[in-house]
């Protein structure tokens, strides 16, 4: 199965079929969607059932764990996505994203085919349980010193922050449509997220998925203007950075420049 | 003239020199245990340029001091596949030496 009408390369085309080739042949897309959206839902069901007699202060954990979420997902994908690592558990996520999402979709075909492509689309299942472990020590802290509806809304926001994050990469890989391309947040995303899988951009450009913060923040966006811009920037071009690093395929050392202060060598 | 090329495959990333996989030789110089990376800048990418200047070049000590700036001139700004030929690392090393 594969997309009717796509300008995708060759290789990109051989390396889809190569992949489908070996997913497992029990993979569902529906039931790997299903798994996500329950466990999320029933997470957060179960996080604000403990909710009682709310006090202002304890709605604050809704930002703050929205926020760090976008700093971890930046970090995790900037710092491990893109970058192998020693650790097995931090390696297979180098490998499964950049030697595989990345080379699956590229900035010539960003969408599936069918549902058997959720799997390169999605993180596994078992990323909810993850998640839900990493949230209970800096939740059960806050609950104590703050108060245990801070807690309970902190672990709310933070798979909240998973789960929208979900929706956004997916609305990224869909084809177009009226409403992903005017709905605000998703079209700046998927523009956002196409750039970022430009080959000749990936390894360093728009790490954010689920929004831009921290690529403005931390000048790694290819957009060259404000906050609020960023944030709702939607497919305009109209800002884009003149001066990015874009990787050739053949870089001469005549018409290379070497920036001054971009390296971790030493 | 020999030829470089790099790859990002589902089976991991592959460098080859003259259809011949190109050793990290970090028994030489070891910048790093995660192997070749290139398209940014650090210690993955500057292994890879160590090894294809060691590879060009049969002397360590040249590798070993123009690795930073081939890694940051050459390495960092090869794309997803690549193609390098030691002609072009020859002009490199005639540039950074001039």
């Amino acid at each position: 199965m594969e997309l009717q009408h796509s300008c995708m390369s060759d290789r990109q085309r051989r390396y889809r079929k190569e992949y489908r080739y070996r997913v497992a042949g029990w993979y569902h897309g529906w039931l790997h969607l299903m798994i996500i959206a329950m466990s999320g839902i029933a997470a957060i069901y179960i996080y604000t059932s403990n909710l009682v007699s709310v006090q202002w202060r304890d709605w604050l954990a809704l930002p703050l764990g929205f926020l760090s979420y976008q700093l971890a997902e930046y970090l995790l994908h900037t710092q491990t996505m893109h970058r192998p690592r020693k650790s097995p558990m931090l390696r297979a996520l180098y490998i499964r994203h950049t030697l595989m999402h990345h080379q699956f979709f590229t900035e010539q075909e960003m969408r599936f085919a069918d549902h058997r492509d959720w799997r390169v689309t999605f993180f596994p299942p078992f990323t909810m349980i993850v998640l839900t472990l990493l949230s209970l020590a800096p939740s059960l802290t806050a609950g104590l010193i703050i108060s245990p509806n801070f807690g309970w809304l902190l672990m709310t926001a933070l798979t909240g922050s998973y789960m929208f994050y979900e929706v956004v990469h997916f609305c990224c890989h869909v084809d177009d449509n009226w409403l992903v391309r005017n709905l605000p947040i998703i079209n700046t995303a998927r523009r956002h997220h196409q750039a970022h899988h430009d080959q000749a951009l990936m390894m360093e450009v728009n790490m954010g998925i689920g929004t831009p913060i921290f690529d403005w923040l931390l000048g790694t966006s290819d957009l060259d203007r404000g906050f609020f811009g960023h944030l709702f920037n939607g497919y305009s071009s109209k800002y884009l950075k003149k001066n990015l690093r874009r990787t050739s395929r053949t870089p001469k050392p005549g018409n290379v420049k070497i920036p001054e202060s971009r390296t971790d060598a030493h | 003239m020999k030829t470089y090329t790099g790859d990002r495959t589902i089976d991991g990333v592959k460098v080859h020199v003259d259809g011949r996989p190109l050793p990290d030789k970090a028994d030489i110089q070891r910048y790093t245990d995660m192997g070749f990376e290139w398209g940014y800048e650090g210690q993955e990418p500057r292994q890879l340029a160590f090894a294809l200047l060691f590879d060009h070049t049969d002397n360590a000590g040249l590798a070993r001091s123009s690795s930073e700036a081939f890694m940051r001139a050459m390495v960092a700004n090869l794309s997803n596949e690549w193609h390098l030929t030691s002609e072009s690392i020859e002009e490199f090393l005639r540039i950074a030496c001039s």
